[in-house]
């Protein structure tokens, strides 16, 4: 008995040794990592090239501090080709080792290729088993070929650089949203809305720095990546552009929970307040029979950063809040009727119709009818670090 | 013999088995925002088969469904009975081959098909050949480090949770009726669990029942968590789309490749199904013609296994074309309309002997 059970033990022993994948296997050091992939469509000939930044994995600790001696943190790898499944495999004449795509941490389309439309892109990636769909989506300024053989200086790694800022402009700026990537792109654009984009440029050029001349570089503006402005997209096409400014309304009105900061006239002077998104909520309510939108938005205001005024009376107080109330609403009410104007229903009141109002027999053109109240409430609930500000010696205040 | 809790979670487990594979999709792409209602019609649909069969199996107690029919029409029960055993050969084949599909689209696209078959009959086939107790208690075993684990991924990626892809809700709560498919599976598909019932200690029939509708509660949660996460858009097009919502979540820099972890729990749970069919198949040679050994059998029933598994379709479009057109004719054919025959003519049969008594008496 012992000996059979011993017998079927060094067996089934053996048989682990089948399941270890021997087929699929994957070592570390035969995978080329993608951190970051660029891609570019010819209008006129419909070549498309596509980058793959590839993490050196040389490029450790160990390799920085001699100068001589130091690696580029990436490479970036380029093919061109008429079909996306054509690039796919033509990568390995200058890559020898398997490429990895599931790490990758942002996608950068060039700016002609999303005014083509990207439904192509989006398919080929999708149907990837070992693509994400969950990596933020840039749209490059100019030639995507630059944006792709930028270094970046502090966070070596061009991708993380990229994905950090993201982060940061979100929580710090608004201007930067949650909804960014490839799969929000699939699903407002499957479902008739409208998705908006950060933009990627690279910055002026000295020369042409390597890494380690970049990071010898005090100047960490120059030869570098800039994230700024946003693209708007509708259909897997780009049809605009917003600006910084309009990108942090637009992100407050998509329900972004970061802080930014509004400057607005105020008494003889201008005020700058800084304002963290608490709530966005939007409520469609029906007035004589039309859709009427109404957003309603609470952001705290702090006065960390106010140093033009410092409320000291519950009248000041009320004073301040009515006027951010007033001042946000109006700046929030004509961007939204300018890009409305322009046919962009970036408040998604299309998409909300069909939600909430699933019979209604056209749902565009009440979209387009549609009115928009927006109400702000804004709360004094921060405090910086001083209770009254240095007055001008003499002055009155 | 086996518990009531062991054959509960068996039951379970076995519905679970291949559809959070292949009709997540499938479900969502036929009826948008309300997909989550239809497992639960299914589910109640399921039940009441389930009570069907547990009136043919308590009409004859201890006995399987095999047994009844040989022992109520003879011969011709035989035939019956080799219709039973081709029906979980051809299903646990399915089972196999939606495995293999899955595995080779999703994180092993290089291994041959054939490896998981075969490794998976291996297993299960070694489990099936110690009785009814090994596989009952290797699933319960093995249950709390597959739903535990299944659920903690599908609650951390409910940080991308929108109640806006849920809505419009509530307009088309009939559309199973559309999609007949999914009241014959997996629902119907419990059947073979019937070759397990006898060997449950006590109460083998209120586990069977809360069995379906625990199974129909998780898959109608399953569905209404991918629509909230994925959107009806992208649910209905991924073939996989649990797969692919755990693929995106994100743990800070480090964790980005749990879903290999939903693998494993999926294809834990077709090895579950697999050796429930196994166990019915084996069960079902043992009664139709009482082999003297033990297991050789089995090695059979895995070669043709195998084999069956590479050769049922070419490709999971056909899959999806079989499964719409006729698994519902199929399935009800086997787990409807024989049991139903079987209770009439087990009926009508006491009814005449009862008659013939009360004539003598």
């Amino acid at each position: 008995m012992l000996r059979r059970r011993l017998a079927a033990s060094v067996i089934l022993a053996l048989c682990a040794a089948l399941l270890a994948s021997c087929w699929d296997r994957s070592e570390m050091n035969e995978l080329a990592l993608v951190s970051m992939v660029g891609m570019d469509r010819d209008p006129d000939s419909g070549k498309i090239t596509v980058y793959m930044q590839v993490i050196n994995p040389a490029s450790g600790t160990s390799a920085q501090g001699a100068p001589a001696g130091e690696q580029a943190p990436v490479y970036t790898y380029k093919v061109s080709s008429d079909s996306f499944a054509e690039t796919q495999f033509t990568f390995y004449k200058l890559m020898p080792r398997k490429m990895f795509l599931h790490h990758a941490k942002a996608v950068i389309i060039s700016e002609r290729f999303a005014k083509q439309g990207l439904r192509e892109f989006i398919n080929f990636t999708e149907l990837m088993p070992d693509a994400r769909s969950s990596v933020p989506l840039l749209v490059a300024e100019g030639p995507v070929g630059k944006v792709m053989h930028t270094f970046t200086p502090l966070e070596r790694n061009p991708a993380e650089s990229v994905t950090s800022r993201l982060e940061l402009l979100y929580e710090m700026a608004m201007m930067s949203g949650r909804r960014i990537e490839v799969r929000d792109v699939i699903e407002r654009s499957a479902k008739g809305e409208i998705a908006v984009l950060p933009m990627i440029a690279p910055t002026a050029r000295r020369g042409d720095p390597n890494s380690w001349e970049l990071n010898a570089e005090i100047d960490a503006n120059a030869n570098q990546l800039k994230i700024s402005g946003g693209a708007v997209i509708r259909d897997y096409r780009m049809i605009g552009r917003l600006t910084d400014d309009e990108l942090v309304l637009h992100n407050l009105l998509d329900g972004g929970k970061g802080r930014f900061v509004r400057r607005y006239p105020f008494r003889d002077g201008h005020i700058a307040v800084n304002m963290k998104n608490r709530r966005a909520k939007k409520k469609l309510e029906w007035r004589n029979g039309k859709p009427f939108v109404r957003v309603r938005i609470r952001v705290d205001i702090s006065t960390v950063g106010m140093s033009e005024f410092h409320p000291q009376t519950i009248g000041e107080i009320r004073e301040l809040e009515e006027h951010v109330n007033r001042s946000l609403a109006g700046e929030l009410e004509d961007f939204v009727d300018r890009t409305r104007g322009k046919g962009w229903d970036l408040l998604r009141i299309g998409g909300m119709l069909r939600r909430k109002a699933p019979d209604l027999p056209d749902p565009d053109r009440a979209a387009e009818e549609a009115e928009v109240g927006i109400e702000i409430e804004s709360r004094l609930t921060g405090m910086g670090n001083m209770s009254r500000l240095y007055d001008e010696t003499g002055g009155t205040r | 013999m086996i518990s009531r809790t062991q054959f509960y979670l068996l039951t379970v487990n076995y519905t679970l088995g291949t559809t959070l594979f292949v009709t997540i999709n499938a479900m969502i792409g036929e009826a948008g925002t309300d997909a989550w209602m239809m497992p639960l019609w299914a589910g109640l649909f399921g039940m009441i088969a389930a009570l069907l069969w547990i009136a043919l199996l308590k009409s004859s107690p201890g006995r399987s469904p095999v047994e009844i029919a040989l022992e109520a029409w003879g011969p011709a029960g035989a035939i019956i009975g080799i219709l039973y055993l081709a029906v979980f050969c051809l299903t646990a084949a399915w089972a196999l081959r939606n495995l293999s599909d899955f595995m080779n689209e999703t994180i092993m696209p290089n291994t041959p098909p054939t490896m998981f078959h075969v490794m998976f009959l291996l297993v299960a086939g070694y489990a099936v050949a110690q009785g009814s107790e090994t596989v009952g208690r290797l699933n319960a075993v093995v249950t709390p480090f597959l739903a535990v684990p299944f659920w903690i991924s599908l609650t951390l990626a409910t940080a991308v949770w929108d109640w806006e892809r849920l809505e419009p809700a509530f307009r088309d709560p009939w559309a199973i009726f559309r999609f007949p498919v999914l009241l014959g599976f997996p629902f119907l598909e419990t059947f073979s669990l019937t070759m397990l019932y006898p060997k449950v200690r006590s109460g083998a029939a209120g586990a069977l029942v809360l069995g379906v509708a625990s199974a129909a509660l998780s898959i109608s949660l399953v569905v209404f968590m991918t629509l909230g996460l994925l959107g009806p858009e992208r649910a209905a097009r991924i073939n996989y789309p649990i797969y692919t919502i755990v693929q995106e979540v994100e743990l800070g820099q480090a964790f980005v490749n749990i879903h290999s972890v939903l693998t494993v729990i999926l294809i834990t749970l077709i090895f579950i199904k697999l050796m429930v069919l196994l166990y019915a198949a084996f069960e079902t040679i043992g009664q139709l013609f009482r082999p003297a050994s033990r297991w050789p059998h089995l090695l059979a029933l895995a070669i043709l296994l195998s084999s069956a598994a590479v050769a049922i379709y070419e490709n999971p479009i056909q899959n999806r074309i079989m499964d719409e057109a006729y698994t519902f004719i199929f399935i009800s054919f086997y787990a409807v309309l024989i049991p139903v025959l079987l209770l009439l003519s087990g009926w009508l049969r006491r009814t005449a002997a009862g008659r013939s008594r009360s004539r003598r008496g």
